[in-house]
């Protein structure tokens, strides 16, 4: 198998830019903490509302001064629906479906989540900026999906 | 006739064309439809939904029009390159053909009835009539039965050609059709083991993470075999366009070769913001995801290298001058250019969408509609275009006129135009957060508003691009059946051929045509990359989930 | 022989490939710092 010199020179050049951007978004996930969302929890997706912490969705402030914000998609909206947190503090979002795959998208963030049934999905965020977060749901779930929305107010604290 | 194949094989290859423009009609059809409703400048009756429209747009396009393009090409190309179908081969490709249109008709008939609104991906816990499922499972065994007609013709060929490599164009089809029933696999699966029992009320439960897994393990090698047919017009059909010979033969065989081992054990990078996969084994297969990059920038230099060359040959000077004396009034070959140009972009934008956490920006934001628009939308489809000018005539005896490679000029032109613009305005928008695989985008919020505000970020951009894109699929119908029945007889002089491009075999090594040793390193990857997720998926299953109709 | 192959002028190849390159290199550069931005 012959290659040319420029191909070389080219698959070279190709595979190294590959294994930077690779490198790049290892180092930044895996070193500095920015995995995408994820979780390995499951849960009984019909006994969801009896369920820790779905039980007591919403906003709880822990003791570390963090902050844990703990939602249920459903057909067509959020349980709790808005809600408001404070700027700067860390948040993580703990969501789950108690019917079909939704997700859980606040405009403008990184945080893109897959609210799939029988898991439990997590994703660490801190708002910067105070103001109200539009919030939508990108995976189709039924008639209502463009419906399916709420917003975050973030406030100074 | 010289270069024709025989009847038996023209009619089969223009029985899988004619359903391949019938699907192709009726879904561009639904996405004028779509860019219309989104915009809130269209109310569909009551009796048809956004969400039913959409699931025929995605099925008809992405999974019937390609398909029975490609079982088309595939069969015209194998006779044309290794003879004629022998009774059996032409009748089992015929009884697939049966099969996969019947199930065909059973999933169109299930989402016309408003029975399987759950589009092109069907989600579980989302259930649509059990007879949908059973529809798509026939459509596979339909189109395992016509793979494997065509590797028995090619394995008699080979039987008869000891020791000689195959021809280039039959290599490429066996391996197209290897990746194929190897990346079924998995939504076979799916339907039969988890969709069917539990849509029929066999079993009340279904796993669905373990459903999605699957899907996405089918869903990766699914847009591989629709790129390869195209690959294969790049690398077999454009050199002989531009009366040149492959690049390089030995090259071309090794890239269809890498994408049988790295385009299946990468489904996780459609799962990256999932619960229920460690990061581990999605950035395993993000890794994965990126060695399939490489036989594409391999294609990338074969191409513009058989450009170079023939231009050269041809009197182009200097460092560009060949660019110049490619052949651009051959709609053949600049339809087949566009395709390849929209693939840059394109090819671009998957390498950021796999990009691990980079993934969150525009995971299901209608940038990935933008994306797969200048991928499977363009430049596969607009390469089947191509292919369609000479193929339908050469099939039907009759000429590509001037007027009809006029209008043809029109219809890529007015097709690249739309969308540039519809594909643009959807990336743009998906960045600023617009999400896809909605009926309407009214969502009272400034964030939202800024979605029609911009020229090409901009909702109304999108809805104009894909008009234009409707246009330009009405006038490439309208040439498909000028070319099928209106246009003049060819005679013996003027009779359209098949191209195919000498390929230089005589350095390549034989090893590359042995399948077996290809298919065995396939399954390691693949049970490196998926056993261990798949099998905690299993053992860690949640209570199943119910049957849901929300639409 | 193959000296002689090596020698075909490919050098508009080549830097149609690196512009490809370059593309590649600068759409991934820019979702990267979006990313980063929304962080
Ligand atoms: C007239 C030409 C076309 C127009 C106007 C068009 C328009 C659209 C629009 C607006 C969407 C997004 C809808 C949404 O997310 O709400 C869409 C989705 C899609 N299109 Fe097209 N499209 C065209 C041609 C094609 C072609 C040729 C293909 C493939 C060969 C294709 C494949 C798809 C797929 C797979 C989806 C995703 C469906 C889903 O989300 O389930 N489209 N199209
Ligand atoms: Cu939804
Ligand atoms: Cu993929």
């Amino acid at each position: 198998m012959h290659l040319h010199k420029y191909e070389k020179i080219w698959l070279i050049f190709g595979i190294m830019a590959l294994i930077i951007f690779l490198s790049v978004v290892g180092v930044s996930a895996f070193h500095q903490g920015h995995t995408p969302s994820g979780g390995h929890k499951k849960i009984d997706p019909e006994k969801v509302s009896e369920t820790a912490p779905f039980d007591q969705p919403g906003v709880h402030e822990k003791e570390d001064g963090t902050y844990e914000v703990v939602m249920v998609g459903k057909a067509f909206g959020y349980d709790p629906g808005k809600i408001q947190v404070p700027a700067g503090k860390e948040i993580m979002f703990t969501v789950t479906s108690s019917d079909v795959v939704h997700s859980f998208s606040i405009v403008g963030t990184n945080v893109n989540m897959m609210v799939v049934p029988g898991e439990i999905n997590h994703k660490k965020h801190t708002f910067q900026e105070p103001g109200t977060y539009l919030v939508i749901c990108n995976e189709y779930c039924g008639s209502g999906h463009h419906f399916m929305s709420t917003e975050i107010e973030v406030v100074e604290q | 006739m010289i270069g024709q194949i025989a009847k038996g094989e023209r009619k089969l290859a223009l029985a899988n064309l004619g359903f391949a423009y019938a699907a192709f009609l009726i879904g561009t059809l639904c996405g004028l439809l779509q860019v219309f409703i989104r915009n809130d400048a269209l109310t569909l009756p009551g009796w048809l939904d956004y969400y039913q429209v959409l699931t025929a747009h995605g099925l008809l396009l992405a999974i019937v029009f390609t398909t029975f393009f490609i079982f088309a090409f595939f069969q015209a190309g194998m006779s044309r390159t290794l003879g004629s179908f022998g009774p059996k081969v032409l009748l089992w490709n015929w009884i697939g053909f049966i099969v996969t249109s019947l199930g065909t008709l059973l999933v169109v008939i299930m989402v016309i009835g408003g029975q399987a609104s759950v589009l092109y991906t069907f989600y579980a816990p989302l259930q649509a009539h059990g007879l949908f499922y059973v529809g798509l499972a026939l459509f596979v065994i339909g189109t395992w039965i016509q793979g494997f007609a065509l590797v028995g013709h090619y394995q008699l060929w080979r039987k008869q050609h000891k020791g000689e490599l195959s021809p280039l164009f039959a290599f490429m089809t066996v391996a197209t059709i290897i990746l194929w029933v190897i990346a079924c696999l998995g939504v076979v699966a799916a339907v039969l083991f988890q969709f069917i029992p539990w849509a029929f009320g066999m079993v009340d439960g279904i796993n669905v993470e373990l459903s999605r897994s699957l899907f996405w393990y089918f869903g990766h090698p699914l847009v591989y075999f629709w790129l390869l047919p195209a690959y294969m017009a790049w690398y077999v059909i454009v050199p002989k366009i531009l009366g040149t010979k492959v690049f390089s033969d030995s090259l071309a065989r090794l890239s269809f070769v890498l994408f049988i081992l790295f385009s299946i054990p990468v489904g996780f990078h459609h799962q990256l913001t999932e619960p229920g996969i460690a990061s581990f084994w999605k950035f395993l297969q993000t890794v994965l995801t990126f060695m399939v990059i490489i036989p594409s920038l391999m294609t990338a230099f074969s191409m513009f290298a058989t450009f170079e060359l023939r231009g050269r040959e041809l009197g182009g000077k200097g460092l560009f001058g060949w660019f110049r004396k490619l052949p651009w009034k051959d709609v053949r070959f600049t339809s087949i250019f566009i395709a390849m140009a929209f693939f840059i972009p394109g090819g671009a934008g998957g390498i950021i969408n796999a990009s691990f956490q980079m993934n969150e920006v525009i995971h299901n934001t209608l940038w990935v509609v933008g994306h797969f628009h200048i991928t499977v939308g363009t430049p596969v489809a607009m390469t089947f275009f191509g292919l369609t000018f000479w193929l339908i005539p050469y099939l039907t005896g009759r000429r590509f006129t001037k007027a009809l490679q006029k209008l043809a000029f029109i219809q890529i032109i007015s097709w690249s135009v739309g969308m540039l613009l519809m594909s643009t305005a959807q990336h743009v928008l998906g960045l600023m957060g617009a999400p896809r695989r909605t009926a309407y985008t009214g969502y009272a919020h400034d964030d939202a508003l800024a979605w029609f505000d911009g020229v090409l970020s901009n909702h109304v951009t999108m809805a104009v691009g894909g008009s234009i894109l409707f246009l330009s699929a009405s006038l490439l119908i309208f040439i498909v059946i000028q070319l099928w029945w209106m246009a003049p007889k060819a005679d013996v002089h003027q009779a359209e051929s098949f191209p195919i491009a000498p390929s230089d075999a005589s350095a390549t090594p034989r090893f590359l045509e042995n399948w077996k040793l290809w298919i065995g390193i396939a399954f390691v990857l693949i049970a490196v990359a998926y056993t261990i997720p798949l099998a905690d998926l299993i053992q860690h299953a949640p209570p199943g989930s119910g049957r849901f109709q929300t639409w | 022989m193959k000296k002689q192959e090596d020698q075909t002028d490919l050098k508009g190849t080549l830097v149609s490939v690196l512009a490809v390159g370059a593309i590649i290199i600068i759409m991934w550069v820019s979702i990267y710092f979006l990313y980063i931005q929304r962080l």
